[in-house]
């Protein structure tokens, strides 16, 4: 289950992100852009902290 | 747990379900790039200089401006009028008759305040309709949309087994892991895996919003079937109405009819968006979800009688909604500079998965045993029989 604990977490930040910048305006958009960003952020984490 | 076995044959099916769709996919990624940032290019190489004749008079009759429009056209018949959401201009698409190619329709922008033409954004726009055409269908019309539709599908199998594969090695990996020491082979394994599986769920609903616009005319054609049958039944056989009722009069029992909702664009009789024997009035909602969902209001171009609101059925709204969310261009500039970076990750998804393919080929295929211990998954560890090759995404 650990395997897929990120992988569900970032997939689960990229569907809010890209439905609520579907559904929302202003403020929301802000949220989903940040939530769409997450899988970016997860990439530059992972080169940071996990590169070996 | 997977079986062996059941690993090599997710590992075939990833290998060969990438490979076979991965030279389109580059093609889209890279079409795609640019196409997310239309609007901004356009309105670079293109300074808005254009301001309306009388900003604050009262707009033309929409008779009166489709009779400018088609002054100088006087063999063509008009096929579409759209408005622009953001200045008054009314552009109008006319043609020898309705039904003609794409190609040979004529595309005119008017000043809705005074019908003086507005100038084209010519400059860049070839390169950037060279670079839709290629990324909608290759040039190909219909057979090229839905060939790509079926490259998005294979895609989607690609990801999907990916997605499988991913489990067993990375069991005793912590996620996120690159082994940046180690070969070049396992160091471009982990990227690929991590910027895999980081994307996918994006990828996915890129690829399959994809793959439904491939299927436009289609489903723009079984809304027909199935929608205006009625309509179309009714008036079987006849041709588009010789003289046409007034268009004003049609756009305003339309929006009367819909009311708060938002003029996009009106369909004349004959095209593919009407039936032979109406003006089909596309209305758009204003919250920001029901902006991406038209509703036509159908009104009869004899007599000019509202003949009612045909509302979308769920595929079309489906792919009314595929639209933004494959081009990412629904949520401001933050959003496109998000879509533009994921798809930066897939071309190197893509670019890695060529590499570990060529890779292990070249290598003439050593048994799974090396990659598994390698990569941690020990239970793979039974060679020579259980080779598997994780091959390109």
């Amino acid at each position: 289950m650990s395997t897929w604990r990120a992988p569900i977490g970032i997939a689960l930040a990229s569907v809010v992100g890209l439905v609520g910048a579907l559904l929302g305006d202003g403020a929301v958009d802000a949220l989903a852009a940040a939530a769409l960003a997450v899988p970016i952020g997860a990439v530059l984490w992972a080169m940071r902290a996990r590169r070996g | 747990m997977l079986s062996p076995r059941t690993i090599r044959a997710w590992s075939w099916v990833h290998t060969w379900s990438s490979l076979v769709c991965t030279l389109f996919l580059f093609m889209l990624c890279v079409t795609g790039l640019p196409l997310i940032f239309h609007d901004e290019i356009d309105g670079a190489l293109n300074p808005d200089t254009w301001q309306p004749a009388r900003p604050d008079g009262a707009m033309l009759d929409l008779d009166v401006l489709l009779e400018r429009a088609l002054a100088g056209r006087p063999d063509e018949v008009p096929l579409y009028m759209s408005f622009d959401e953001d200045r008054p201009v009314v552009n109008v698409t006319s043609g020898a008759r309705p039904g003609v190619p794409e190609s040979a329709m004529h595309f005119a922008s008017w000043d809705w305040t005074s019908g003086a033409p507005v100038p084209p954004a010519e400059r860049g726009e070839a390169v950037m309709h060279f670079l839709l055409q290629l990324h909608t269908d290759l040039f190909l019309g219909l057979p090229g949309m839905l060939f790509l539709g079926a490259m998005g599908l294979l895609f989607t199998l690609a990801v999907v087994s990916g997605v499988v594969l991913y489990a067993p090695f990375m069991r005793k990996l912590r996620f996120g892991t690159v082994r940046a020491s180690r070969s070049s082979r396992l160091r471009w394994l982990d990227y690929h895996n991590l910027l895999g599986i980081v994307t996918l769920a994006w990828v996915l609903v890129v690829g399959l919003t994809g793959v439904i616009n491939t299927l436009a005319d289609p489903i723009i054609d079984l809304w027909k079937r199935e929608q205006l049958a009625d309509l179309v039944a009714a008036h079987a056989g006849e041709s588009r109405p010789a003289r046409l009722s007034s268009l004003q009069a049609a756009v305003d029992a339309a929006q009367a009819a819909a009311p708060g909702m938002t003029l996009q664009f009106v369909a004349f009789p004959g095209v593919a968006f009407s039936t032979a024997h109406h003006y089909a009035v596309f209305l758009h909602g204003e919250t920001p979800l029901t902006e991406h969902l038209t509703t036509p209001v159908l009104v009869d171009a004899a007599d000019g009688t509202v003949v009612g609101q045909r509302a979308m059925p769920w595929y079309v709204k489906a792919l009314s909604l595929s639209k933004p969310l494959h081009f990412g261009d629904y949520g401001g500039i933050a959003l496109k500079v998000l879509w533009s970076l994921l798809t930066a990750i897939t071309l190197v998804v893509l670019g890695s998965g060529l590499y570990l393919w060529v890779v292990r080929r070249a290598a003439a295929a050593p048994p799974l045993a090396a990659a598994a211990r390698e990569g941690g998954v020990g239970a793979l560890a039974r060679p020579p029989e259980h080779t598997v090759r994780h091959g390109a995404r």
